[in-house]
């Protein structure tokens, strides 16, 4: 993670990004666009992608109709194309306290960021309109979805900024991104998501209901997953400041249930409402495990015959 | 060992402080953020299982330390063999007063205080003088403090004892003060006698039911001596509360039914409520026909009236009441007593200048006296066509020298006699000469005075009384601020007399320049008045005002002073033993009997509260018996001194400081040596 503190892009992993630029980011539903770029249109129109035959009806444009078959054939038919497009993409970045927290020399909103600053670069490479959102316990700040110029810097700028809120309520900004991106888009939430399985269930659906391709990275510290403390200490809460006394020899075993059951939720609340989810311990070099993500991604992407939309009508 | 203030070892169980200190796991001082408490819950600090082996040396210190506090506190010190003073060998001097009055005759009252009196007798030293004397209204000496000393040391308690047997309560009202205070002359004496030998303190043992009843004015007198404390006891009946009646007075002049009027009155503590009243037959049997009934609360007192008594009623009995001792009183019902007043006048003058047309109009008549205005023809023998010499004579205007003799024969017997000079002194009077000089010879005939002239005042429109002397008894009954304003009754003439400073005239009433309106003087064995005006209406308006009839009724009760009363007298005394019916041997008429019925106050069983005797500076000891508080003062003192002497709490404190310093000594190395507790946040 040397990459971190280069001067000259300071949010860049620049390994990840060699990892992944040969993986395209598909979007796995289709996608609404102006520039020509990797997704499907809703729109069809007169592109290179074929798409299919359709008996010419009343009412079809007559210029739609094929005429070489109808030579060959002497029916009707009318040929349809594919169109490409490029999407919107909205980086959902979690700026709360917690994410502050980390047990090795640099935070899990280090990694964010990082992540973020690496996703945007490699999505705008593929000309897709990026913007991004950050919040703590409401959006602090947006930056709406463009292709253009300067448009990674600005980004760059917003992600730089030290995490302040002093609690974590993804569900309000969730919200508010459904409410404030009324496009259909790719929406990568960046965050830790240690709140209640059941605050996120609504702004999840209400997202998804939006038609918004949605995708959550989950950023974790090792000890959050692992616990490994040795000594009894107050334990303060970073964001309520809350104190408690922890005897890890005692709590580690409940931490840990506690913590696997609440994974467990929220990766079926994700499958049950066809969202994506990939967990990204921080202490682990983020290629890997991006690679592995948007392979999936791609696969799913790729195959045009699966049905476009899971758990929407 | 022992300790002198052993209540601070208790502090020693401060101990399990470090104890228990040391068991709980030590609450971290490392503090650590942490992203989220979301999957954390708070652990409860336990208790260490093992101890860990370098902690017992600091453990074993501290309590060490604490103990040795707390050892220090309790100033311990070894008991040796002391030498007391030897001030209480001698014993003291106790003085057990018992109280005798009637209302110890009420259930259980007696029994408990002979008991609680043996329990002082048998609780005393064998050293101690133990004197004992009765008391009801005068203190009784049973075994007298001299007596007592003289007995051998193992016979006193015995003797006590006997003396106790033969007390008995008895019907008289109880006079606590005066007791105390006699039995305080007593002890005076008693240390006078043996100033030698005597022993300083002395303690007065009262054993009573101290009620309200009690009188204890007799406190009032006197320095209470320092050497000499006050007990109470307080014997306390088997039932509590009592209710009580009086009569009142029957002579009400309102009262014309002849009802009797009794205020039924109930203790504070008492059970019962509703009562019955009635007569008492001769044979002192209840007269079932005459019982009234009567509701009185608890603590306060109703009014109730009787019937008019029976033929030869003896007393007035309470039924209802559980406490018997006060619930019947006597009574005597003598027939009025006839009585006289004469008056010399002539007949035949008009209403407003006449002296007994208005005598006739006041009522003096009561229940026990039948009251008969005489008129005199003036110069008759009047005297000796009575039968009965009148008790008051009344000498008008036409009062002749041959009266005047027969008012002294009234005088040598006791009598009361008013000359009223109703007439100007410058009328001519019918034995001639001027009714002054008539005045002046009949007043010098009868008080065998020689006053100066008595001659008319010139009166400018109207005079009145002033500086009246509402001391005397005749005027005493107007002495209140309400009734004492005579400013309002004018006269229209009077007359003076001159040369009354050289004989001792005391002067009631006076009119504007010095001149004396009433005056009174003994002569013979009777007394003899003078009245310088008249009151019918042509002199002034005295007939006519309100206060004619108290001043009437005044010279009334002067002259005739005894028979108003009813005759009572108080249970207990040696002519009456005990509540009942008794001929007076000093009265000649052997018919007349005597009611005796027990003082009122015996019958206000309410609890006298002890600050009412502190409040005379009496010095109340606790119940708690004295000898056992001197004794372990004694006890202390000596405790003291040793513990002083020995000062095993300076060694004790220099111990702990010198532990508390090796403490510190050992925190301060350990502190410095122990690896950091400090959770390294990476």
């Amino acid at each position: 993670m040397s990459q971190l503190q280069s001067p000259r892009e300071p949010w860049i992993d620049m390994k990840t990004l060699m990892a992944i630029q040969d993986l395209p980011w598909r979007a796995r539903t289709l996608v609404d666009g102006l520039n020509a770029g990797l997704h499907r249109s809703p729109l069809h129109g007169f592109s290179v992608e074929f798409s299919e035959y359709r008996p010419f009806s009343q009412g079809d444009d007559p210029r739609t109709i094929d005429w070489k078959l109808y030579a060959r054939s002497d029916r009707y038919y009318v040929k349809k194309f594919e169109d490409e497009t490029n999407r919107r993409c909205y980086l959902v970045v979690d700026q709360s306290r917690s994410m502050s927290y980390g047990s090795i020399p640099y935070s899990k909103h280090d990694y964010a960021r990082t992540l973020g600053a690496t996703l945007s670069l490699h999505l705008i490479r593929q000309r897709d309109a990026v913007g991004l959102l950050t919040f703590d316990e409401s959006v602090k700040e947006i930056v709406t979805a463009r292709f253009r110029h300067g448009q990674w810097k600005r980004i760059l700028g917003l992600l730089d900024r030290e995490p302040s809120g002093n609690q974590t309520d993804i569900a309000k900004p969730l919200s508010d991104v459904a409410q404030l991106v009324s496009q259909r888009s790719l929406v990568i939430v960046l965050s830790d998501f240690l709140v209640p399985i059941e605050s996120l269930r609504v702004p999840l659906g209400l997202l998804r209901a939006r038609r918004h391709e949605v995708v959550l990275m989950r950023i974790l510290d090792p000890r959050e997953i692992d616990f490994d403390f040795d000594q009894a200490a107050m334990v303060r809460d970073a964001e309520t400041e809350r104190e408690i006394f922890v005897d890890p020899s005692v709590a580690k075993q409940n931490y840990l249930e506690r913590f696997q059951a609440h994974q467990r939720d929220l990766k079926s609340l994700c499958e049950s409402a066809g969202i994506g989810i990939e967990t990204l311990r921080t202490d682990q070099p983020m290629d890997q495990a991006l690679v592995r993500f948007l392979s999936q991604q791609q696969r799913r992407g790729t195959s045009r015959n699966q049905p476009s939309e899971v758990g929407s009508p | 060992m022992n300790f002198l203030s052993p209540l601070y070892a208790a502090a020693a169980l401060a101990i399990a402080v470090p104890i228990l200190l040391h068991l709980v796991r030590r609450q971290p001082k490392n503090r650590l953020a942490f992203s989220s408490l979301l999957f954390l819950s708070e652990t409860p600090p336990r208790l260490t299982r093992n101890s860990r082996i370098e902690n017992w040396f600091l453990l074993l210190l501290r309590s060490l330390l604490l103990l040795m506090i707390a050892f220090a506190f309790a100033r311990p010190y070894w008991s040796e063999a002391v030498n007391t003073t030897a001030s209480s060998a001698a014993g003291k001097r106790k003085c057990i007063l018992i109280d005798q009055s009637a209302s110890m005759q009420r259930d259980g009252v007696w029994k408990n205080a002979i008991g609680q009196a043996r329990e002082v007798i048998q609780s005393a030293l064998p050293t101690d003088t133990i004197a004992v004397y009765g008391f009801d209204s005068q203190l009784h000496s049973v075994l007298p403090l001299s007596q007592a000393r003289s007995l051998p040391i193992g016979k006193r308690s015995s003797s006590a004892l006997s003396a106790i047997d033969s007390l008995n309560p008895s019907w008289s009202p109880s006079d606590l003060g005066t007791a105390i205070v006699t039995c305080l002359d007593t002890l005076q004496v008693d240390s006078a006698d043996n100033e030698e030998t005597h022993s300083g303190h002395a303690e007065i043992i009262i054993i009573s039911d101290l009620t309200i009843g009690c009188d204890v004015r007799a406190l009032e007198q006197g320095e209470w001596p320092e050497d000499t404390s006050v007990q109470l006891i307080r014997a306390v009946p088997s039932k509590p509360g009592n209710a009580s009646f009086v009569l009142l007075d029957p002579t009400d002049p309102t009262n014309e039914s002849g009802e009797y009027r009794v205020r039924v009155s109930n203790a504070r503590d008492s059970v019962p409520e509703s009562f019955q009243l009635r007569w008492l037959n001769k044979d002192g049997n209840g007269i079932q026909e005459t019982s009234v009934e009567c509701t009185v609360p608890r603590g306060s007192y109703r009014i109730v009236k009787c019937s008019p008594p029976p033929e030869a009623a003896s007393g007035i009995e309470l039924i209802g009441d559980d406490c018997p001792f006060d619930n019947r009183r006597f009574l005597v019902m003598d027939p009025p007593s006839p009585s006289m007043i004469g008056i010399v006048e002539e007949d035949g003058l008009p209403p407003e200048e006449s002296l007994a047309y208005f005598l006739e109009r006041i009522p003096l008549d009561t229940a026990y006296r039948k009251v008969q205005l005489q008129r005199y023809k003036p110069g008759s023998d009047w005297l000796s066509e009575q039968s009965k010499s009148p008790a008051w004579i009344i000498l008008s205007h036409a009062a002749t020298l041959r009266d005047a003799d027969q008012c002294r024969s009234v005088l040598q017997a006791g009598g009361y006699v008013t000359l009223v000079m109703d007439r100007p002194a410058n009328s001519p009077h019918r034995d001639g000469g001027t009714l002054g000089d008539q005045l002046k010879k009949i007043t010098s005939r009868c008080t065998e005075v020689e006053i100066g002239a008595v001659s008319e005042r010139k009166v400018r429109e109207f005079d009145f009384l002033q500086r009246l002397e509402f001391g005397h008894p005749i005027l005493a009954p107007l002495a209140n601020s309400q009734f004492n304003d005579f400013s309002k009754v004018r006269f229209w003439r009077h007359r003076m007399i001159e040369g009354w400073e050289f004989s001792d005239w005391r002067v009631l009433a006076w009119f504007s320049e010095n001149h004396p309106a009433i005056l009174e003087r003994d002569a013979q064995k009777g007394k003899f008045s003078v009245m310088t005006f008249g009151w019918q209406p042509v002199e002034s308006q005295l007939a006519l005002s309100s206060k004619f009839v108290p001043l009437i009724a005044g010279f009334y009760a002067q002259a005739q002073p005894d028979t108003g009363a009813r005759r009572e007298w108080i249970a207990g005394s040696d002519r009456a033993p005990k509540p009942g019916i008794y001929s007076d041997p000093q009265d000649s008429d052997e018919s007349r009997k005597v009611a005796a019925n027990i003082d009122p106050r015996e019958s206000l069983t309410d609890p006298l509260d002890p600050s009412e005797l502190t409040r005379y500076g009496v010095p109340l000891a606790s119940d708690q018996p004295s000898e056992q508080i001197t004794n372990q003062r004694e006890r202390v003192l000596v405790a003291a001194e040793l513990e002083a002497r020995q000062a095993w709490w300076w060694w004790l404190v220099s111990a702990c400081l010198i532990a508390v310093g090796l403490e510190s000594l050992l925190c301060w190395s350990r502190s410095a040596t122990a690896p950091s507790l400090s959770l390294a946040k990476e």
